[in-house]
């Protein structure tokens, strides 16, 4: 080896020493990033691994037990029961022969004064147009 | 300085990883403080540009996370196998700069002018930046992973996948190639003839 390859290696050496010295750490947001990456392939994995929730009771689609369960049971027949029976008595009875008031709503009767507030009505509007 | 190849810390590594991949987050934060900063300078030296250096140490430990669970204890060194992650990705997005123009030549024939010539001249790792940056790619891989790394030349062979007398080839051709290119500034670089 001559003297010049021997300098030149010598010059190699101390430009490697001293890049090795100099060598920057890596920044914070690159480690955190790293580390970000981590745990998000770990809760990958975790979810992945998971074991299933505990099937509930399968439900009856069909038959006369769904049609129980989606009533209430036999409660909510017994009311179900109740009301078809009342809602037949109204369509055949008369409801004339007992003076009830259905709903609420007294009967309206063709009377001045029902007319009165029907044309007042209109008048209203045409004030305002 | 310390090997991270060294038989305990290789059995450690391997113990981390099996730890992280058991859901031990404390156990990655030690092997990231341990192999990012080895990884990040590899790509430094091998890129030369620092935002994707950072890119690539960021992929090679993901890929590492990500095997975690298969990893066999007994095949390889995590320090042996993340260098060998990180010097593919870099090799790869080289050879990409170079489809696409970005790269510079890696052969410049004898008294062509360089990127060393144009660099500050009291700058000597700048000076050496330059000149590994117009070496080819494995050359630079050989010289950064021998010269900056420290990593003996049976690891470089296994890191990159040739033989040791593979390595000394490149180690011989990449140290000729950095003399010619850098004796010419050794007065401005500070290292004049006794």
């Amino acid at each position: 080896m001559t003297r010049d390859q021997k300098d030149d290696d010598a010059m190699l050496d101390a430009l490697f020493a001293r890049t090795r010295a100099e060598e920057p750490a890596p920044s914070t947001a690159l480690l955190s990033a790293i580390l970000g990456d981590a745990a998000e392939v770990s809760a990958g994995r975790a979810a992945v691994s998971a074991p299933l929730p505990e099937r509930a009771a399968p439900r009856r689609r069909f038959g006369i037990g769904a049609a129980l369960e989606a009533i209430g049971g036999w409660g909510g027949m017994t009311v179900l029961g109740t009301c078809a029976a009342v809602g037949f008595w109204f369509g055949t009875v008369d409801m004339n022969s007992y003076g009830l008031e259905t709903g609420g709503l007294t009967q309206i009767s063709q009377s001045e004064t029902s007319v009165d507030q029907v044309t007042g009505f209109f008048d209203m509007a045409s004030v305002e147009g | 300085m310390d090997s991270v190849f060294d038989g305990d810390d290789k059995a450690e590594d391997a113990d981390l990883l099996g730890r992280y991949a058991a859901g031990d987050q404390a156990a990655a934060r030690v092997l990231t403080f341990r192999h990012a900063p080895r990884v990040l300078a590899v790509a430094r030296r091998m890129l030369g540009d620092g935002a994707e250096a950072e890119d690539v140490t960021q992929e090679a430990l993901l890929r590492l996370w990500k095997i975690a669970p298969d990893w066999e204890a007994g095949r390889a060194a995590v320090g042996t196998w993340l260098y060998r992650v990180a010097s593919n990705l870099c090799i790869d997005r080289i050879r990409r700069r170079r489809e696409v123009g970005l790269e510079a030549v890696a052969e410049m024939p004898d008294g062509a002018p360089t990127a060393v010539s144009r660099l500050e001249a009291a700058d000597r790792t700048s000076a050496l930046d330059g000149a590994l940056a117009t070496l080819p790619e494995r050359q630079r891989l050989a010289v950064v992973l021998r010269h900056l790394e420290e990593r003996s030349n049976p690891e470089i062979a296994d890191i990159m996948g040739i033989s040791v007398e593979a390595v000394e080839s490149l180690l011989s051709r990449a140290r000729r190639e950095l003399a010619a290119r850098l004796a010419p500034r050794r007065a401005e670089l500070g290292f004049d003839h006794d």
